[in-house]
Parts: C-alpha cells; sequence; structure tokens
C-alpha cells in the first residue's frame, strides 16, 4: 500500500526524495520505494525519517 | 606447480590488488568501506541466494553429465567455471535490477568504465586465443576460452547497467 503520509508530509517541507534521502542516509530508491509501498521499513529508519520530517511514527506510519 | 600454474595465481593476485586499488578510486568519501543501506543489503541477500543456487545447479548439473559420461562441449573445469559466472552474473544482475548495486558511496560512472575495459580486455585476449588456435582442441573448447566467457559476462553487466539507467530515466520524467 502507498505511503502518501509520508510524501505529502516531505512535500511540505519542500524536500524532494533525494533530500529526505541524504539525510536519513539511505538512497533515494529507498525513500522512493517506502512512499509506493514496495519496502517496508525497519523501525530505525521510520524513526530517522520522523525525526527529519518532524512527525511521528504515528502519523507517518500508521495505517487505520 | 607448472609455469602456467604460477602465471595463473600471480595474476589473480594483481587482480585482487587492482580491484582493491580501483575500489578506492571509485569511493566518494573517506570511508574505507562502502556503505549500503538497509533495502540494498536485503537486495543483496536475496540476489547472493539467486546467485549461489544458480552455482549449484550449473555445476552440480556438470558433474552429473560427466559422472553420467554425457559427452561435454569441454572438459570440466570449464562447465564449472562458466557455472561460476552464470551464478555472478544473476547476483549482479538482480542486485542491479533492482538498484541494490551500488554503494552509497560509489561512483556509478567509474564502475561502468571499469566493467566495458574489463570486457574489451578479456576479449581481446579471447581473439588472440582464436588466431593462435589454443582455444579449440580435440573438438573440444579448453581453458583458454574463460576470456570470452568472462568478457560476455561484463558486457551483460554492462548492458543491465546501461537498460537499468534508461528505465530509470524513463520513469523519472514520468513521475
Amino acid at each position: 500500500m502507498k505511503n502518501l503520509k509520508l510524501k505529502s508530509a516531505r512535500a511540505a517541507l519542500d524536500l524532494s526524495q533525494q533530500d529526505l534521502a541524504e539525510k536519513v542516509n539511505v538512497s533515494r530508491q529507498t525513500i522512493s520505494a517506502i512512499e509506493k509501498g514496495d519496502y517496508n521499513p525497519t523501525i530505525n529508519l521510520c524513526r530517522a525519517i520522523c525525526k527529519v520530517l518532524g512527525k511521528t511514527l504515528d502519523e507517518l506510519f500508521w495505517e487505520e | 606447480m607448472n609455469l602456467s600454474g604460477i602465471l595463473i595465481l600471480f595474476s589473480i593476485i594483481v587482480s585482487i590488488l587492482l580491484v582493491k586499488l580501483f575500489q578506492r578510486k571509485t569511493r566518494t568519501d573517506n570511508s574505507k568501506k562502502y556503505r549500503y543501506d538497509e533495502r540494498q543489503e536485503v537486495v543483496r541477500g536475496k540476489g547472493f541466494k539467486y546467485g549461489f543456487f544458480t552455482i549449484l545447479i550449473c555445476n552440480g548439473l556438470s558433474v552429473c553429465l560427466k559422472i553420467a559420461e554425457v559427452p561435454l562441449f569441454a572438459e570440466l573445469e570449464l562447465p564449472i567455471i562458466i557455472g561460476s559466472f552464470t551464478g555472478i552474473g544473476v547476483w549482479v544482475v538482480y542486485c542491479i535490477w533492482n538498484e541494490g548495486y551500488f554503494a552509497l558511496n560509489e561512483n556509478k560512472e567509474k564502475i561502468m568504465i571499469l566493467f566495458v575495459t574489463a570486457a574489451i580486455m578479456n576479449f581481446i585476449v579471447g581473439i588472440v586465443a582464436i588466431v593462435r588456435g589454443t582455444i579449440i582442441q580435440d573438438g573440444k573448447l579448453t581453458y583458454q576460452s574463460i576470456n570470452f566467457f568472462c568478457g560476455l559476462l561484463f558486457i551483460i553487466i554492462f548492458l543491465t547497467m546501461f537498460l537499468k539507467k534508461a528505465y530509470k530515466d524513463g520513469k523519472d520524467e514520468q513521475e
């Protein structure tokens, strides 16, 4: 399932996939795969992404 | 150990040293290791599994055919080396296609240049072997044809890199 919350949170900060990838020390393709729902990140990567985007884990990765 | 054995061992050692030297040049930072992210590690692990089973199947098949005395296209060592090349090819192609081959701190263009150079050099050695007439003896391929198969492996890897780049560029434009 696509992670649209992550995509919109990133876009809200005007960050490209490459910018976010560099901040959390992964490749751009990994961020793209997470947004498309092709890859489930580990909790460590989720936390790193949340810190950069200023969101909580629930806000970005919890599905209702 | 005879002279050709010593030469092969020497060339393997020189190749390893050259690869190590080139690895330093292809890193984009001063770190001593290539860095991969967690998704890339997963892709590389899967690719390694597929490559390993490919080698197992190819080499197992070669040995079984040899035991069954089925005439092969070469002596046993060549099909085993080709089986290993096939396994390496499966691993590298899988990793490239799933974007797990190149490290975060690796210069892709330099690696592509290296692979093309390696392919050309191997093909040249293969052509020299053909001209000398040492590639086939008694109707069977000799180990001197290894360079041809090695060159073929590098060409396949380079083509995968090229196709992936073209496919990715097209996809990026769509996004």
